[in-house]
C-alpha cells in the first residue's frame, strides 16, 4: 500500500490549522487507519472510536511532526499507540470478568466461544498478544519492511524480527488448533 | 509427522527476500525435490494469506463530520481552559500580592512602634539620669 502519500503543502497547511487540508489527510489514511486499529484491537465497534482519537491526536500534533520522517510511519505510530493503550484499559477489565466467570461456571468455559460466529483470523487474533496482532498486520497486510516496522514499534529490526517469528508461528498453531477442533 | 529440512524461521526468510541470493536458489531448487518442504511453504503462505484476505471494516458515513464536531468542542474546551487558567493565574497573582505587602506593612509598622518605644526609653533613661544628676548636685549644695 505504497498509494498514501500527500504532499507537503497538504501537511504543512493541516499543521497550521487548515481544516480543508486536514480532511484531505483523514480520507486519505482513514481506511488504513480504521484497518490497523480494528486489527489491534480486534473488535470492529471499538475500531472506530480509535480511529476517532487517532485522527484527534493527529490533528493536535501536526505542529510537531517533522518532515524528515515518512508521515504514513507517524500516522502508523500514533495509531499503533492508541490502539495498544486502549487495549492494555480494555485487558485488565476483560480478565477480571473472565476470572469471575471461569469462577462462577467453570463447566462453561468454552461456551462464549462456540456460541460466538466470528470468522477464523478474528478468533486467532483474539488469542494472541496485542504487538503480535499489529506485527502481523504490518507485515503480512500491509506488507510494511523491516525497518518502517521498527521505527513504528520503536523497537530494533532484530527485535521485530524476532517477534514477527514468534507472531506467526504462533498464529499458525492457534489456526491448527482451532481447525483440529473444528474437525472433531 | 513429516520431518522438514529446514527450520521455520529459513522459511519466513524465504518468504520476506531475507535469504542471500545465492542460498534462495539452491532452495528454490530443494523444493522441486522435497514434497515435504514445498508443502510446508505452501501451508505457511496460505495461513499468512487469511491474514491479508481478511475482509476489511467499511467506515461509518459522516465520521469526518463527527471528528469535525470533535475538534470544535476541543478548540472550545482549549479556548475555555486558557481563559480560566488565565484568570486563576492573575487571581493568584494578586492574593501573592496583597499578602506580600500585608506583611510588609505590618513589619514596617513593628520596625516604628520598636524605634519610637527605643526613643522613649532611650528619652527615660536620658530625663532619669539627669534628675539624678540634679540630685547629686543639691545634694553637694546641702552638703556645703
Amino acid at each position: 500500500m505504497g498509494t498514501l502519500e500527500l504532499s507537503k503543502n497538504i501537511i504543512k497547511k493541516a499543521s497550521m490549522g487548515d481544516l480543508d487540508a486536514f480532511e484531505k489527510i483523514f480520507n486519505t489514511y482513514e481506511q488504513y487507519v480504521l484497518n490497523l486499529s480494528s486489527k489491534i484491537i480486534n473488535d470492529t465497534d471499538k475500531a472506530h472510536d480509535i480511529k476517532q482519537e487517532v485522527f484527534l491526536k493527529i490533528y493536535k500534533s501536526l505542529a510537531t511532526y517533522k518532515e524528515e520522517y515518512e508521515f504514513k510511519t507517524w500516522i502508523s505510530r500514533i495509531a499503533v499507540n492508541t490502539a495498544l493503550s486502549y487495549k492494555s484499559k480494555k485487558d485488565k477489565q476483560l480478565n477480571i470478568i473472565e476470572n469471575i466467570k471461569s469462577f462462577l461456571l467453570p463447566q462453561h468455559g468454552n461456551m462464549e466461544e462456540t456460541i460466538e460466529n466470528k470468522d477464523m483470523v478474528q478468533r486467532i487474533f483474539k488469542k494472541l498478544p496485542k504487538i503480535y496482532r499489529s506485527l502481523l498486520f504490518l507485515r503480512e497486510v500491509e506488507e510494511l519492511p523491516y525497518d518502517k516496522i521498527s521505527k513504528i514499534l520503536n523497537c530494533s529490526v532484530p527485535s521485530v524480527k524476532i517477534k514477527l517469528f514468534r507472531a506467526r508461528k504462533k498464529f499458525q498453531e492457534e489456526k491448527e488448533f482451532l481447525t483440529a477442533r473444528g474437525e472433531k | 509427522m513429516n520431518k522438514h529440512c529446514k527450520k521455520d524461521d529459513f522459511y519466513f526468510s524465504y518468504l520476506d527476500n531475507l535469504l542471500p541470493a545465492k542460498e534462495k536458489n539452491a532452495f528454490e531448487e530443494h523444493l522441486k525435490d522435497c514434497a515435504s518442504c514445498a508443502n510446508k511453504l505452501e501451508k505457511i503462505k496460505s495461513d499468512l494469506q487469511l491474514i491479508k484476505n481478511h475482509p476489511e471494516l467499511i467506515p461509518k458515513q459522516n465520521s469526518w463530520m463527527d471528528l469535525l464536531q470533535t475538534i470544535n468542542k476541543t478548540k472550545k474546551s482549549t479556548k475555555y481552559n486558557y481563559k480560566f487558567k488565565l484568570a486563576w493565574g492573575v487571581a493568584t497573582l494578586c492574593i501573592c500580592l496583597f499578602i506580600t505587602l500585608f506583611f510588609a506593612k505590618s513589619i514596617n509598622d513593628k520596625k516604628e512602634v520598636a524605634l519610637k518605644g527605643k526613643s522613649k526609653f532611650s528619652y527615660v533613661v536620658i530625663v532619669k539620669n539627669f534628675e539624678s544628676e540634679d540630685k547629686l548636685e543639691a545634694l553637694e549644695a546641702s552638703n556645703i
